[in-house]
């Protein structure tokens, strides 16, 4: 089933599911300022669970007074967000969210939820964040300098593609 | 899962490029660094048919240049995406 575009209260049901079923402790929505999640499971991961690919870019600015905390604690921050249907349509935001976060020594994961899987995209030195392993395929991305270019998104986009498709079959 | 896209392009689209373009508003979205709506706008040419998976990559690349950039690098690139897009009124798909 695909969640995208269903709205943030669906995407928010299923995403809290998710985290019960696996037993993740976490402090819920209207918690903490400028996120909606934070997860605990020997590290703090600080997630925005969005309902649409678009919703990063604001993601990434809203989240800003986060990023000087998950600094303090070595912390993950992740967006989660379903899988979306125009794969391609990752890639801006995505690099977007690493320039907004390049100045801070932050360790930063996009999350694409999809069906019963979720797509952990995360930097290739970073070691993917130790929640939800069991639906986890981790995607590492390469970066230049803590940033994106044109290329290395293209080469992630076609490593999701290869992703969805073996899984599809 | 992703769907190839329809060859044919209405006239209405000519007309929406055009009147992004007349009024000053594409310039206005990449002047002030509104990537989210830039993104929307691709989207929906996406969507319509205006612009095929190839384009819509090329565009992306465009997008995801524009959002590490600042300054001078900002405005000569922004300026390219503007002439692309309005190119984009006599292009066949």
């Amino acid at each position: 089933m695909s969640l995208h575009s269903l709205g943030e209260p669906f995407v928010d049901m299923f995403f809290r599911r998710i985290l019960d079923k696996f037993k993740v402790h976490y402090l819920p929505p209207n918690t903490l300022k400028g996120v909606d999640y934070l997860l605990t499971s020997g590290e703090f991961i600080f997630v925005e669970l969005e309902d649409t690919i678009i919703e990063i870019y604001s993601a990434a600015i809203q989240m800003e007074r986060i990023y000087g905390v998950a600094q303090l604690y070595g912390a993950y921050v992740t967006i989660a967000a379903p899988l979306p249907p125009n794969l391609s349509s990752i890639r801006a935001p995505l690099t977007y969210f690493f320039r907004i976060t390049s100045m801070y020594d932050v360790k930063r994961e996009l999350w694409l939820l999809w069906d019963e899987h979720i797509i952990k995209i995360h930097e290739k030195k970073v070691t993917p964040s130790p929640v939800l392993s069991q639906i986890s395929i981790c995607t590492p991305i390469e970066t230049k300098d803590g940033l994106l270019d044109p290329e290395l998104t293209r080469k992630l986009v076609d490593a999701i593609r290869n992703i969805v498709e073996n899984l599809e079959v | 899962m992703e769907s190839a896209h329809i060859s044919s392009r209405p006239i209405e689209s000519e007309f929406i490029i055009d009147i992004l373009y007349r009024t000053g508003i594409l310039k206005v979205l990449i002047k002030h660094r509104e990537f989210r709506s830039i993104h929307e706008l691709l989207d929906r040419l996406f969507e319509m048919g205006i612009i095929d998976t190839n384009k819509y990559d090329d565009l992306m690349d465009q997008l995801v240049e524009l959002t590490n950039l600042d300054g001078k690098e900002f405005r000569e690139k922004a300026k390219k995406l503007e002439q692309i897009l309005r190119g984009l009124r006599n292009e066949p798909t």
